[in-house]
């Protein structure tokens, strides 16, 4: 698929399968064109030319709400909870709209037990304001996972974590992959990336550069030199 | 059933309260002028909520005026040409702004805040057009129509009064329990999702689109009823000065004074400006009574700026926080 904006080629031919049940880990520098992609997928911004199909289903021209209930959840880069709603009405919209939760009484009980899931029970009745950062993309897995969704797009959800935190993280994708989920996550630490997921994908300047198990994307030169710059590439890039 | 009661029961107490003071204040105060302003009252703060729940889905109309007009207009003449009871065309006659909700609605919904503000403006002005010249012969154009009244004939005026204000306190009511349980509904969690972000709304499943025409055409619906009721009891005329910008300004200083958001907010808001309003021109009058006015919205909402009503119901629970304390401290 193509993504331009006015004179800005943001994605050109991408292809792209992901396998039902696995990890797909998406890298590449900032402007590569990873979020674009993701903001393609959930039909916020729509290709010019390709195809998205899930599950059977042809994505193109469908509004994000569709798109959501057809199984797709995702989280924002930037969390983005609903102010007015404490955190348990946050997830719950979720249940309700997106998972098809029979009642409103019927997605509180969901968004109770998701929130536990991700270890926010604690925080039901608040109001999302006061959550720490970490705690807020919590929030946002939370809100992916009640759509109920058999695709997830994570956004950057783990970056700024401490060790501790990361390795809880990596437990909890883990976990969420073993309820049934397949994952494509965008990420920038590659300790995360290389421990959790099936395959990578890497983009630059918005093409595909390289896929490949997460052994396989270590050693390619193409993706070195995208991050390291061409002019340290090749066989000097051993950092 | 059930569950809509439980739900809702803080909502049913409140409705009730209201019912139950209007009432007690109409049995001790029989003054014409009083009941008059009072049942002006009543149908503004059914106005009022209309608004406010237009609003609750993150669409803030300044062309409120559009429906309300309408609503006076398709009931009287629904019930002088067609003949039909003016208490059935009560609640036909808003089945017009209703659909000029959705077509609103419509021509708007990718807009948002100012835009949408701007928009919906532009489109009452354009409805007065409609309304005087493509539908000039069913409206008499700027002279305007008389509206049949709803009070049975033979009435004295003093009965009229007592009629149009617990016509009017009924109605108000009932609005309320309607836009409280949509708020508390499945219904309601989409709008106010709206409200707050479109495209968290919307990567939560909830239909943006479907869900802001909803709120217009019920908005438009309730706004009717208002113009409905108060041609057929108050003005008793309807002409397409209904159409100007102060009645698209005076819900959102209800609901603002009031406290937005809240279900009981637009009526408390109404009341409150109103009756200030009119004890500053009797009182005060002229220019003096307008500046008054200001000042009071001005420090309204700096001093609250989420309303009078969350301070009150703050205060309510508290008391019944202290009653519930010493009930327990008791042996």
């Amino acid at each position: 698929m193509s993504k331009h904006f006015g004179g800005l080629q943001a994605l050109s031919g991408v292809d792209l399968e992901i396998p039902a049940g696995e990890i797909v880990g998406l890298i590449g520098p900032n402007g590569a064109g990873k979020s674009t992609l993701l903001n393609a997928i959930t039909g916020v911004h729509p290709p010019d030319a390709g195809t998205i199909r899930f599950d059977g289903h042809d994505l193109a021209g469908l509004p994000p709400d569709r798109i959501t209930r057809l199984g797709i959840g995702r989280t924002f880069q930037v969390p983005q909870p609903l102010g007015s709603l404490s955190c348990l009405d946050n997830v719950a919209v979720a249940a309700l709209f997106g998972g098809r939760a029979a009642s409103v009484e019927a997605a509180a009980d969901e968004a109770h037990a998701i929130l536990d899931f991700v270890g926010l029970a604690g925080r039901a009745l608040l109001p999302p304001q006061g959550l720490t950062i970490v705690d807020l993309r919590r929030l946002e897995l939370a809100r992916a996972l009640a759509t109920r969704a058999r695709l997830l797009l994570l956004d950057e959800i783990n970056t700024g974590l401490t060790a501790s935190e990361m390795t809880e993280a990596i437990r909890l994708i883990q976990r969420v992959r073993d309820r049934g989920a397949t994952i494509l996550m965008v990420e920038h630490l590659v300790r995360l990336i290389m421990s959790v997921c099936d395959r990578v994908v890497v983009l630059d300047f918005g093409s595909k550069i390289a896929e490949g198990t997460p052994d396989e994307i270590g050693r390619n030169p193409d993706v070195i030199r995208a991050y390291l710059g061409p002019q340290r590439g090749g066989a000097d890039a051993r950092g | 059933m059930g569950a809509w009661a439980r739900r809702l029961r803080r909502e049913l107490v409140v409705a009730a309260l209201m019912l139950a003071a209007a009432l007690a204040f109409l049995a001790a105060v029989r003054e014409l002028y009083v009941l008059q302003m009072l049942s002006f009252v009543f149908i503004f703060a059914i106005y009022a909520q209309s608004w406010n729940l237009v609003a609750h889905s993150g669409q803030h109309s300044l062309g409120h005026a559009a429906f309300l007009g309408l609503g006076s207009y398709g009931s009287i003449v629904v019930a002088t040409r067609l003949g039909v009871p003016s208490a059935v065309a009560l609640f036909l006659g808003p089945l017009v702004p209703a659909l000029a909700g959705l077509g609103i609605g419509g021509l708007c919904r990718r807009l948002r805040e100012a835009y949408f503000g701007m928009v919906t403006f532009g489109c009452t002005a354009i409805v007065q057009v409609l309304v005087v010249e493509q539908f000039g012969w069913l409206t008499n154009r700027w002279d305007g129509l008389d509206a049949p009244r709803l009070a049975p004939e033979g009435l004295e005026i003093e009965r009229v009064a007592v009629f149009n204000y617990v016509l009017g306190l009924a109605l108000m009511v009932a609005t309320y329990v309607v836009v409280a349980s949509i708020m508390r509904s499945r219904t309601g969690m989409a709008f106010i999702a709206i409200h707050d972000n479109e495209a968290v709304a919307a990567a939560a499943g909830v239909s943006v689109v479907r869900y802001r025409l909803l709120a217009m055409t019920v908005g438009g619906y309730i706004a009717g009823l208002a113009g409905a009721l108060n041609g057929h009891t108050l003005t008793r005329h309807i002409s397409p000065g209904v159409f100007g910008i102060e009645d698209s300004i005076w819900p959102v200083l209800y609901s603002i004074a009031g406290g937005l958001g809240t279900a009981e907010g637009p009526i408390l808001g109404t009341l409150v400006v109103r009756v200030f309003w009119e004890w500053a021109i009797r009182r005060v009058g002229g220019f003096d009574s307008l500046i008054l006015i200001g000042l009071m919205l001005a420090l309204v909402v700096t001093m609250l700026p989420r309303g009078i009503y969350p301070v009150v119901a703050r205060a309510v629970g508290s008391i019944g926080a202290r009653r519930r304390r010493r009930a327990e401290a008791r042996p």
